[in-house]
């Protein structure tokens, strides 16, 4: 029994080897947030509870691979009164689709400190390629990526019926990450 | 066309601000029924962005009302007026002031400890007050329904008091409030 894990254990760090271009989240210091509209207001939301496996090396893109689960639930727009519709049916489906996850495929480098990732992300059970611009600076040990996108939600079917409409909550929603991270 | 009040009529500016904000007092009220009642989907929300432009809208309206009342001082009562009916008239009138005040300055409370964004009539965005509170949203909210069924007893009395003046002591008192016509006396 205690063999077999080992043995799995040791199977499982050669699939993945650890690499130094391997970067650990400083959750204190990082936000993954979106900024939305509501009748003509912009409210400013964020995700308390979020992973993210990141791999990136600017030497070393075709390695590199980020991968990063969203609990859904960990909402906070600012509003209790907002925040208690947002788990609905109507728009992220929490109960039924409770994470979001987005999954590189591939990188590309853009001059300077900056990069896109293209990837899939998948939120309320509908998976789309997205490409994902972000900017890099590391120095020893530490980097800070800066992520920039705009989604629009009814493309994964966020507002659902008559909240599909922009009338009250608009469809684009620009998504924003600040990570800190060291090795 | 007599804009300034004189010691008979009250003048035109009056009359207009007296009305526009009776209007606007009784869709508010009418509003804030329905957009409570009004199943969750996107016309509730703006069922209840119509209240709050036209609470911020009532608010100006009352507030210019009261400056042009400085400048121009009430026709007085008919001279026979028993005093505890002065004095009732005097502090119906006052409170439906600070009432006509005090509602839309708690819903605004209300919408920002709420933290929703307020943009007036589509164009105006005005900025949350405080931040959000929970506790501060609930006091409010119940503020704001105390104040109304308030407003709702003073505006019953006020109305018949004014009918009362009209039909039973028929003196002058309601029509002075109205749009004056031709009388040949």
């Amino acid at each position: 029994m205690w063999r077999a894990i080992v043995v799995g254990l040791l199977l499982a760090s050669l699939a993945l080897p650890a690499s130094a271009a391997d970067w650990q989240v400083d959750t204190a210091h990082s936000r993954l947030g979106f900024v939305g509209t509501q009748q003509g207001g912009t409210f400013t939301g964020q995700f308390h509870r979020w992973q993210a496996q990141l791999r990136f090396d600017p030497q070393d893109l075709p390695h590199s691979r980020f991968e990063v689960t969203v609990e859904i639930d960990s909402i906070d727009t600012g509003s209790r009164e907002r925040d208690q519709y947002l788990p609905d049916e109507a728009w992220f489906a929490a109960r039924q689709f409770p994470t979001a996850t987005f999954r590189s495929t591939s990188f590309s480098a853009r001059g300077g400190n900056n990069y896109v990732a293209q990837g899939e992300l998948t939120l309320r059970g509908v998976t789309r390629p997205i490409s994902l611009p972000f900017s890099w600076e590391s120095r020893g040990g530490q980097a800070k990526l800066h992520a920039e996108t705009t989604l629009n939600r009814t493309d994964f079917g966020v507002g659902q019926g008559e909240f599909a409409s922009s009338d009250v909550v608009g469809r684009q929603v620009r998504v924003v990450a600040d990570l800190v991270l060291h090795q | 066309m007599q804009w300034r009040n004189t010691p008979q009529r009250w003048g035109m500016i009056a009359q207009l601000l007296h009305w526009l904000i009776a209007l606007a007092v009784f869709a508010q009220i009418a509003l804030g029924w329905i957009m409570i009642y009004w199943r969750l989907s996107p016309t509730k929300f703006q069922l209840y962005s119509l209240h709050k432009s036209l609470g911020v809208t009532l608010l100006l309206l009352v507030v210019i009302r009261l400056l042009w009342r400085l400048g121009n001082p009430a026709p007085p009562l008919p001279a026979g007026t028993p005093s505890w009916e002065r004095r009732t008239a005097f502090l119906t009138h006052e409170l439906l002031y600070v009432l006509l005040i005090a509602l839309p300055v708690s819903g605004y409370l209300i919408n920002s400890a709420t933290n929703f964004p307020l943009v007036v009539w589509g164009v105006l965005p005005l900025p949350n007050i405080t931040g959000e509170n929970k506790a501060l949203e609930e006091l409010a909210e119940a503020l704001h329904l105390a104040l109304f069924w308030l407003l709702a007893l003073l505006l019953l009395l006020h109305i018949a008091a004014a009918l009362r003046h009209h039909w039973l002591l028929q003196d002058d008192v309601l029509r002075r409030m109205l749009p004056a016509r031709r009388r040949g006396h």
